[in-house]
């Protein structure tokens, strides 16, 4: 059988070789990446690995007998090579064993450094390569396309040609930095945790403050309580402890400095908005009240205190959470930015005529 | 003392001669011979100095596996001793293991000596052996810092 498919996860990857493992299809061969070819047969508990084999081009001794130390001690372990593709993935694969034993890399250390060597290859080679092929490009057609007249230039599409090249170029670079990132978290991630974040993750994007509140009570309800916000998803964990949770941003923050009659003043050397001053100020007064800070989430501190304890009102006016307010200012001058130009290209129409 | 390290010192000096500066370089700025060997030294220690600090402490895995190398063994082999010292408690992974194998060879903490039946097996060196005393006398050090406070506070 063969499938078409496309991942940048290569844990996504993974986990859909095994469910086809399950129902009863073994990868044979893979082409450009995308093109899967399976074997049928009796469905079956396997589990994948994909390592990559690619030569550096400053590979040192470690990096040169990397593959065959690999599948020697693979081969022993159980491991088989399933396939390879053009980018030298080498597709592991072996029967489930259900413990520790199906982990190709067991501690997290050397899952790192497997997983920067990648991303090393996404994000700093791959972009680097390209662009310089680029360059070589750029030093042949730009001389080429001034030396020919304008008529032969239109009738070759010459321009054309090396105007849908840099465009193409520069979005290949985009898309290998861009999965380089996610290779990278993916790869740091055991099977264990993986399996959790997906179990508990929730990729969620809320604007209204309450709305956020509301999601957060109904998994505390669930026994869930947050543990972080990665990559617009938030993670939870099973507990038996109940808490309340809290909001702040800072907008709400310097309300309330106004209110009190004092100013807010953030680093002024802060102009990237890199500095965690008013997330510094906001624990401080949400610790004076006994609250605990858990994550910044779309731009908005979260905070919470155990369930018995006594009721605390607090930022009950905040209506949309930090990125929800962007969204609202950026749709609101985007909006303002095509009415200026409509009505400027309209009376310019007025103008010239 | 002083007669061995002198003699260290000519051995050393031989071969920086040949491998890493030409015989022009040194006619020019006519290093004298002691010069060179002492530097080489102080290089070469703190060379050794830089690994060592990189392996201290050690993780648990590359203390099990060189200890698993005072004799010579292989890749599996390695992973068995592993699991049959510790109970099936340290059960090392095969990425985890074969990475580990080439670091440790590349910074001479092992050598691989010779392919028996078309797999390579390795053994500890002498830099593997003192690294690895230094890090069982850290280990317990700890261990007695750890039951100090332990043993006070049960």
């Amino acid at each position: 059988m063969k499938k078409l498919k496309f991942y940048f996860s290569l844990l996504k990857e993974r986990d859909w070789l095994e469910e086809m493992a399950r129902k009863g299809y073994l990868l044979k061969n893979i082409t450009m990446g995308i093109w899967y070819e399976f074997e049928e047969t009796t469905p079956c508990e396997k589990v994948y690995e994909i390592e990559s084999f690619a030569c550096d081009a400053d590979a040192d001794r470690e990096e040169l007998c990397a593959k065959e130390r690999a599948f020697e001690i693979a081969r022993e372990t159980g491991w088989e090579i399933a396939t390879h593709d053009e980018a030298m993935n080498y597709y592991f694969v072996k029967d489930r064993a259900g413990d520790d034993s199906d982990e190709f890399y067991e501690d997290e250390t050397s899952r790192r450094k497997k997983a920067e060597a990648v991303r090393k290859r996404f994000a700093v080679d791959t972009p680097k390569l390209l662009l310089s092929m680029l360059l070589f490009l750029s030093v042949i057609y730009i001389p080429l396309l001034f030396m020919l007249g304008e008529n032969m230039r239109a009738s070759l599409g010459l321009h054309r040609f090396y105007f849908a090249l840099v465009v193409l170029e520069i979005l290949i670079v985009v898309l290998s930095i861009y999965s380089g990132e996610i290779l990278y978290k993916d790869m740091s991630l055991s099977r264990e945790e993986w399996e959790q974040k997906k179990k508990y993750g929730e990729k969620k994007s809320f604007r209204k403050a309450q709305e956020l509140l509301a999601a957060l009570e109904e998994k505390d309800r669930q026994g869930l309580k947050l543990v972080c916000f990665e990559d617009g998803s938030y993670q939870f964990t099973p507990t038996n402890k109940h808490y309340r949770y809290y909001l702040d941003t800072k907008r709400a923050l310097v309300k309330r400095c106004k209110e009190r009659g004092d100013k807010f003043s953030s680093d002024r050397k802060d102009i990237s908005r890199i500095g965690m001053a008013w997330q510094e100020q906001s624990m401080k007064e949400a610790g004076a009240l006994g609250l605990e800070p858990v994550a910044l989430a779309e731009g908005t501190m979260i905070y919470r205190r155990k369930a018995e304890d006594s009721e605390l009102r607090w930022n009950e006016d905040i209506v949309y959470t930090t990125f929800g307010a962007d969204v609202k200012t950026t749709l609101i001058s985007f909006g303002a930015l095509f009415l200026i130009g409509f009505v400027g290209g309209f009376v310019a129409a007025i103008f010239l005529h | 003392m002083e007669k061995n390290e002198k003699k260290a010192g000519r051995g050393l000096t031989a071969h920086m001669t040949c491998a890493n500066i030409s015989s022009s370089d040194i006619s020019r700025h006519d290093i004298s011979e002691t010069d060179i060997s002492r530097r080489d030294r102080e290089g070469r220690m703190q060379m050794e100095e830089n690994i060592r600090k990189k392996y201290c402490p050690m993780t648990e895995t590359t203390f099990y596996t060189l200890l698993a190398l005072l004799e010579p063994n292989h890749g599996y082999g390695i992973m068995k001793f592993v699991r049959e010292l510790t109970g099936e408690r340290v059960k090392m992974g095969t990425g985890t293991l074969y990475t580990m194998l080439g670091r440790l060879v590349t910074d001479e903490m092992i050598v691989e000596v010779g392919n028996g039946e078309d797999k390579r097996v390795y053994q500890i060196t002498q830099e593997g052996r003192s690294l690895l005393y230094e890090e069982q006398k850290r280990l317990k050090k700890q261990w007695e810092n750890g039951e100090r406070i332990l043993g006070e506070e049960g």
